[in-house]
């Protein structure tokens, strides 16, 4: 119990500044910015109580704090993909129960959701864990490096369904952030030995974010405005667009050929 | 009045008794002396003596003659000899078949018989004897694997596309000869395969027609889902898979006590999805996903969390809009979900692990589900290293925290915003 509770007691910097706290805050009020501006549109929301807007935002600003990024301070209990998942689409599907919309929503978002999974299949094959830390550091070679970058990119491309026509609501904006964040770790993974080994831990986050943020406000650019050609190449990692169909088959084969089958 | 609650209060006996045999068999099993060697209790048949108390407890036909097939159920779970396991499975079926759902709920219970009688005739009768492992064959394992499939009665709605035929007490005991095996032999790779094809397919399929099914026909097809990531987690063979099973089984009850409501509250509604981060079908569900890949069965894995997610989204569907006071039972059903999804840690450890490990005999190293010391659950692989984790009680008191700056940080800005 003892280690259990200085181990809370020492994460107070993740809590206030940074994974969590006022970074997360800023950073998923710009990532939304951002979006709106490339033309991912938001819905006006409806007032909500203090303690709804704390029961919405606590699971998503969780797993923000609990992301594995440097320089944060080690904490010894991290997460899985899974759990990060669940705690991510709390407030989404909360909201869609209190609007009355969850069974018609689920069902139009089934096969996102289905993306979405077969792209977390694929990085549990190819680090062969689901933990966050086990992600970003996986030191992964041949087959496994393609599965593992390919369903990152799924795993992105798939918030732009995902992301759309979703309520201007804190803990939306957070949980937008945060299924971002954790689809970008094997990314940031790739990206930190390409970074000078000194001030590589305050430099990966912000450039990577920063890349990563423009790379896919690009994307949903392209997907918004433009010919169906284009969209076509959008939906190499993204949407449920049956023109992109392919692109789930390559996953799969590829976590069938790496599973052994 | 005593006409109707008695049956009820004998329940609530069985279910004292295998939370008592539980307790009792903590260090190792109980052969009691003056049983003449015919009965022995273990972890497994404790925990299942419990979960047929507690399903019990929870259905809503309650009559003497359920009351005597659970009995009977329980004098074979407890039976150390296969011959009179055997019987009492069939004498059973035949009891519980003049209940609500037919002989077609209870007619899976006969291959089962059947294969623990080949077993005690080409080996040896007593499980725990060395030579009975010398029965047990392929013919044997798939009897008793076609019988944990077919007690749920989903081999009707199969053939028919008629809703299953379910009777949870058959469904539950229905696992037993095959969760039995282990303490027999160990299985070869294609009995696992076997288990876990038939236990995946299972619970896909009952998923996906509990999405499509109507209200009142969902919680069966929900029961055979649990039904079938036990039998998967059966398939995996190892610590990890058997702790599954017990977890899905906790997970059954749960969700039978919430869902036999012929109207649900919202708040029972979202207790037993597994929506509700920390809850017991969210972390039942989280094993599934840790045990498969905790073996590096990725394929297994995805199709376990398909079918998880499609359940999931089959019970929040009906969540209406507005949500009134809620009911006794929706407080009891979402207390008992909340509690024991955050103690499952320590339910893993005094209920489910003497079961695991007096079953070692048959199981594979091949990933473990453990106690993560003061902090929540941990899944590892055959090396030992950690594969997924839900630091359940590590993960309470951090959202107690951030609640508290969340709550303070909008306290500073609405006054702003208003």
């Amino acid at each position: 119990v003892t280690e259990l509770l200085s181990a809370l007691g020492s994460a107070w910097p993740r809590l206030l500044f940074f994974p969590g706290g006022l970074s997360a805050v800023l950073a998923a009020l710009a990532l939304h910015a951002r979006l709106q501006g490339c033309g991912l549109d938001g819905t006006p929301s409806g007032t909500r109580s203090m303690l709804q807007t704390v029961i919405d935002i606590v699971p998503p600003l969780t797993v923000l704090t609990l992301l594995p990024l440097p320089p944060a301070r080690s904490f010894p209990y991290g997460i899985d993909l899974a759990l990060a998942l669940a705690l991510l689409e709390w407030p989404y599907l909360r909201m869609l129960a209190v609007r009355g919309q969850l069974a018609q929503t689920l069902a139009q978002r089934m096969p996102a959701y289905a993306m979405l999974l077969l792209a977390a299949g694929g990085m549990a094959e190819a680090v062969g864990s689901i933990g966050l830390s086990d992600l970003i550091a996986a030191d992964v070679t041949g087959t496994d490096r393609w599965l593992l970058s390919w369903s990152a990119l799924v795993w992105i491309g798939t918030l732009l369904t995902l992301l759309e026509h979703n309520p201007l609501l804190a803990a939306l904006r957070l949980r937008g952030l945060g299924l971002l964040a954790v689809g970008s770790l094997p990314l940031l993974g790739w990206l930190a030995p390409a970074l000078p080994e000194v001030g590589r831990a305050w430099t990966l986050v912000p450039l990577g974010g920063l890349l990563i943020g423009s790379l896919f406000g690009f994307w949903v650019r392209l997907w918004r405005f433009s010919s169906p050609e284009r969209r076509r190449l959008a939906a190499l990692t993204g949407d449920s667009d049956p023109a992109g169909a392919w692109r789930c088959g390559i996953l799969i084969l590829l976590v069938l050929g790496d599973a052994g089958f | 009045m005593l006409r109707n609650s008695l049956p009820r209060l004998l329940s609530g006996l069985f279910l004292a008794l295998g939370l008592y045999l539980i307790w009792r068999v903590q260090a190792d099993a109980w052969i009691p002396a003056r049983a003449g060697g015919w009965l022995r209790a273990d972890g497994l048949n404790a925990l299942m003596i419990s979960g047929l108390g507690a399903l019990a407890l929870t259905d809503p036909h309650r009559s003497w003659l359920r009351l005597a097939g659970l009995g009977l159920l329980v004098g074979a779970l407890l039976s150390l000899h296969l011959g009179l396991t055997a019987m009492l499975l069939v004498a059973s079926a035949v009891v519980l078949s003049r209940g609500s759902a037919g002989w077609q709920a209870t007619i899976g219970l006969l291959p089962a018989a059947g294969g623990l009688f080949l077993i005690g005739s080409a080996g040896s009768w007593d499980y725990l004897d060395p030579i009975a492992g010398a029965g047990l064959n392929s013919v044997a394992f798939g009897l008793i694997l076609i019988g944990a499939l077919a007690a749920g009665g989903a081999w009707r709605g199969i053939v028919s596309g008629s809703p299953p035929p379910l009777d949870p007490l058959v469904a539950l005991a229905g696992l037993y000869p095959l969760y039995r095996l282990f303490g027999i032999g160990a299985w070869n790779l294609g009995w696992l395969y076997a288990a876990m094809l038939g236990g995946a397919a299972l619970a896909f399929w009952a998923a996906q027609n509990a999405w499509r099914s109507t209200a009142s026909a969902r919680h069966d097809q929900l029961t055979l889902v649990a039904v079938g990531v036990a039998i998967a987690g059966a398939g995996m063979g190892s610590s990890a898979g058997v702790a599954l099973g017990g977890l899905a089984g906790l997970t059954m009850i749960v969700q039978r006590l919430g869902l036999s409501d012929p109207e649900p509250h919202a708040w029972t509604l979202w207790a037993v999805s597994g929506a509700v981060p920390l809850s017991l079908p969210f972390i039942s569900g989280w094993a599934a996903l840790a045990a498969a890949l905790s073996g590096r069965l990725s394929v297994l894995a995805l199709a376990l969390w398909a079918a998880i997610m499609i359940s999931l989204g089959a019970i929040l569907r009906d969540v209406p809009p507005v949500v009134s006071a809620p009911s006794r039972r929706a407080v009891l059903v979402s207390g008992l979900s909340m509690i024991g999804g955050i103690a499952s840690p320590l339910i893993l450890v005094w209920a489910i692990v003497p079961a695991v490990s007096q079953l070692q005999r048959g199981l594979t190293p091949f990933g473990d589900l453990e106690l993560w010391p003061w902090a929540g659950l941990i899944a590892l692989d055959a090396t030992g290293r950690p594969v997924a984790t839900a630091p359940s009680l590590a993960l309470l008191g951090l959202m107690l925290a951030i609640s508290a700056i969340a709550w303070i940080g909008l306290r500073l800005v609405r006054p702003v915003r208003d």
